[in-house]
């Protein structure tokens, strides 16, 4: 019993040595990158650019070393964002601006609440143990299942599933991975419900969750939730303080009330009576919601991307349709 | 916060503190935090300051994200979408017209789902109408159809995307008479197009008109012109179009000889029947069996010149022949049955003795095909003169079905059936029931008799079957090709067939139910747009005319 009870101890030992090192090269290369962009201030980002992905590359396999792939991946983006279209120069500075605000939110640290902290832990690219977020206290209810969208890229083939509590009134995000080609479980599908469990990641804005095992098939949807849906205004607005609670969210699911579709010149816009907002469907899925409003007010769900509204359903003809499929993946009409 | 400092934060964000030594400043709440920020970083080197530029990006970017306000509506300029009273599609049905659409050519079943969907007066599911305005887009064979299952919501959406404006052009068509003025000055294919609606509407109008301004049209819109008078074509029209075949140019005149022929009673066709008599004449043998006698025109002379007939040959043959030959596609063959005093059968037959039988099959085919004339088409195709693809479309399948089921059963025992399925291809609308049988059994035939046929004709044989046979025949096709046929490599095919026969056999059954229901959707969605009463009519005018007995 003594000798089982050291093994552990050792073992956590040994981890939390790993754990040390590991973070020590975290903060080596958060200052790093610190005295990059500062360098990149003072000399300019236009002569920067100008020299391409490089540079931007070069430093996000520094942040690998580094063991930060957060930080990696939003370095890299920056070179993506470097000269790609009209408005990349606001681009770009919105996104330094944001990656600046983490690097200085890592080195203080320990001065943030619990949550804030691990949502910037995860940023900076430190996994949370799938264990230690079943670990939290489960969630039950009634989980709408709003949409779904499949994407691969870099070989990760990746399903972010958006659910909504009937009970409680949460949003929950269910993000699977898979890579490459492998059959992988992409979650409940669009436009039913589920009996489960969730267990919410820690998160100052807490919408990441992972299913229990004891979620039971999916019903399909007939009837709208009478409280799911809101208005432009007060969906603008959850999202507004989400980002005063946690300025890095990239994603915000959103559940609009009455709102008509309408194209304009060569791209989209949802309105109500009182505000419009800008719309990016996939493919086809513009035209479809076009027809299915034929111009009457239409309840949609989707999600904000940061530039724009992206649908993934919305409720007609007395059923869910869903929207948002993905060509590269078959799925069978609801 | 301010364009100013937005501008004056990017520039000096581009340029560099190196270049750039003004220190930003910001007003309101931002102003205070910019205070904050560079009271953190004093000094005024350039290091100093971009470590503050930063911290002052990082803040605004916050700052702005978090403030930003959502842009007010504006007042659309379009009306919403009008109420469809038509009982809406089934769920199943929906889910098979989901298939239909994914699926896409390969299956090929779209055009028979629209049809009878039109027939029914079914509303398809909103969110497919984007997939069935493009099916009408891409697909001309099925844009008519198209046209009448979208509706008013269909109709709708199609006025927001340019490449859909062949539906509200369609719908425009039906009803309104351009203006003369309109007429006089819009561009030239708009011109013809309009023309043509008038013609529809009101042809006498139309024809006045026209009569007015063909004299001082170029050749060339002159000819375009005379060509719309296609539409509604008629006795009355003869004298405008003969006054035409005196035209100036050769074009006009070639269009207003094409229209002429298409008249039974216009002095051009009686001139051409006067002509034709004098080269073909028929003798009564004591025994009672009819001959020909053919003799082909010496010379061509200018009153047939001026009624269209060409004097260089377009196809291979001799001058003289040609000329006949032409002669002879003006005249409308039951002339020939008048005249002679003989069923077109016997004629046939005895053209078919002559010399120049090549020759009088071409001609009749095609007078057949331009009069219309059913009964010579039929004694043409009797007679196994399956080559001339004009005369199988002009037919009625009911009276085609009994010639093709003996030429199918005569080419299962001795060849292979591609060729005469491609051909029974040619003739709309679905098989009947017996017809689709009596397919079945000949591919059975072949296939035990282990005819030759290439995998590429076979599969080619197969999409046709399943497309046309009769869904009502599903059964006794399954049971003649797979229950009863000794497994082979055609086995996975033929399993397809049946399955597809079996798929429209559901379809079929699944729009049929639709029209029993009554016409409100009775769904909280629909209930809500018919509020207004209005009951478009598009369903009620199709039911019953397009009734068959075969399903």
């Amino acid at each position: 019993m003594s000798a089982l009870d050291r093994q552990p101890d050792a073992s956590t030992v040994a981890k939390q040595k790993r754990l040390a090192a590991r973070e020590k090269r975290v903060l080596a290369g958060v200052g790093e990158l610190s005295r990059f962009l500062e360098d990149l201030l003072r000399q300019g980002l236009a002569t920067a650019s100008a020299t391409g992905y490089r540079t931007w590359d070069e430093m996000a396999s520094r942040m690998v070393d580094a063991q930060a792939p957060g930080l990696a991946r939003m370095v890299r983006d920056l070179g993506g964002v470097a000269h790609a279209g009209p408005d990349w120069q606001d681009n770009l500075l919105e996104r330094i601006g944001r990656l600046h605000l983490l690097l200085e939110a890592y080195r203080r640290i320990e001065s943030l609440d619990d949550d804030l902290a691990s949502d910037v832990r995860s940023l900076v690219g430190f996994a949370t143990r799938r264990d230690a977020v079943l670990a939290r206290p489960a969630v039950h209810d009634t989980w709408w299942v709003l949409g779904r969208r499949l994407e691969l890229q870099d070989n990760l083939s990746t399903a972010r599933c958006w659910l909504w509590g009937e009970q409680t009134g949460r949003f929950a995000l269910v993000l699977s991975f898979a890579a490459g080609g492998q059959p992988f479980d992409i979650g409940p599908a669009p436009g039913t419900r589920i009996e489960a469990d969730l267990h919410f990641y820690p998160s100052a804005v807490p919408l990441r969750a992972t299913i229990a095992s004891s979620a039971r098939r999916g019903r399909a949807n007939r009837e709208r939730a009478p409280n799911l849906f809101r208005s432009l205004r007060e969906a603008w607005d959850d999202y507004r303080r989400a980002l005063v609670r946690l300025p890095w969210i990239e994603r915000f699911p959103m559940t609009l009330r009455g709102v008509v579709p309408s194209p304009v010149d060569e791209s989209w816009r949802l309105q109500d009576a009182e505000h419009a907002i800008a719309m990016q469907p996939f493919g086809r899925d513009g035209w479809t919601l076009l027809a299915v409003s034929g111009g009457h007010p239409v309840d949609v769900c989707g999600e904000w991307n940061g530039a724009a509204f992206v649908p993934f359903g919305c409720f007609s003809e007395g059923g869910f349709a869903t929207l948002a499929r993905n060509p590269l993946y078959s799925e069978i009409a609801p | 916060m301010t364009r100013g400092t937005r501008r004056s934060m990017r520039t000096t964000a581009m340029l560099g503190t190196e270049r750039v030594s003004e220190a930003l400043i910001g007003d309101g709440d931002l102003g205070q935090i910019f205070v904050t920020i560079d009271a953190q970083h004093p000094g005024s080197a350039p290091d100093a300051r971009a470590s503050a530029l930063l911290s002052k990006i990082a803040a605004t970017t916050a700052f702005q994200r978090a403030g930003r306000r959502l842009p007010t509506a504006t007042q659309s300029e379009r009306p919403a979408a009008g109420p469809d009273a038509r009982p809406p599609l089934s769920r199943r049905g929906q889910r098979q017209l989901a298939t239909l659409l994914r699926e896409g050519p390969p299956t090929q079943l779209l055009p028979e789902w629209l049809e009878a969907a039109a027939r029914q007066g079914v509303r398809p599911p909103a969110r497919a109408l984007p997939a069935l305005l493009e099916a009408g887009r891409t697909q001309l064979d099925i844009r008519r159809h198209v046209l009448e299952v979208i509706g008013p919501r269909g109709l709708w959406l199609a006025t927001f995307n340019p490449l859909w404006a062949y539906a509200s052009e369609a719908a425009k068509e039906d009803d309104t008479a351009p203006a003369p003025v309109v007429l006089e000055q819009a561009p030239h294919a708009e011109r013809v197009a309009s023309l043509r609606t008038w013609r529809r509407v009101d042809s006498v109008a139309a024809r006045n008109w026209l009569e007015g301004v063909l004299g001082s049209e170029r050749a060339r819109e002159r000819a375009a012109l005379l060509a719309a008078m296609e539409v509604s074509l008629g006795p009355d029209d003869e004298p405008l179009l003969e006054s035409r075949l005196d035209d100036r140019a050769k074009d006009v005149r070639t269009q207003a000889a094409l229209l002429l022929a298409r008249l039974p009673s216009s002095e051009l066709v009686h001139r051409m029947e006067a002509r034709a008599a004098g080269h073909i004449v028929w003798c009564v043998h004591p025994e009672g069996v009819g001959d020909l006698a053919i003799e082909l025109p010496s010379k061509l002379d200018d009153a047939t010149r001026r009624d269209g007939v060409v004097e260089q040959p377009t196809r291979r043959s001799g001058k003289r022949a040609w000329w006949l030959y032409q002669i002879l596609a003006t005249v409308p063959p039951s002339r020939w049955t008048d005249r002679f005093k003989a069923t077109p059968r016997e004629i046939v037959r005895a053209g078919l003795r002559t010399d120049w039988a090549d020759l009088l099959v071409g001609a009749w085919a095609e007078a057949s095909f331009n009069h219309a004339d059913v009964g010579w088409a039929e004694a043409l195709l009797t007679e196994k003169l399956y080559h001339e693809p004009n005369l199988w479309s002009g037919i009625p399948l009911e009276r085609a079905e009994p010639l093709l089921g003996g030429w199918l059963r005569r080419e299962a025992n001795t060849g292979d059936l591609s060729k005469a399925v491609y051909e029974v291809r040619r003739i709309d609308g679905a098989w009947s029931e017996k017809f689709s049988r009596a397919v079945a059994t000949s591919i059975r035939t072949m296939l035990e008799r282990d005819a030759p046929i290439s995998p590429g004709r076979m599969k080619e044989l197969v999409g046709v079957c399943a497309r046309r046979m009769a869904p009502g025949s599903h059964e006794a096709v399954r049971d003649m090709l797979l229950r009863s046929l000794e497994p082979s490599g055609w086995t996975p095919l033929l399993d397809q067939l049946v399955e597809l026969v079996g798929f429209r056999a559901a379809m079929l059954r699944e729009l049929t139910a639709m029209s029993d229901r009554p016409g409100t959707g009775g769904l909280p969605a629909d209930s809500a747009l018919s509020e207004s009463g209005e009951r478009p009519s598009v369903a009620a005018n199709e039911r019953g005319t397009h009734e068959r007995t075969d399903e």
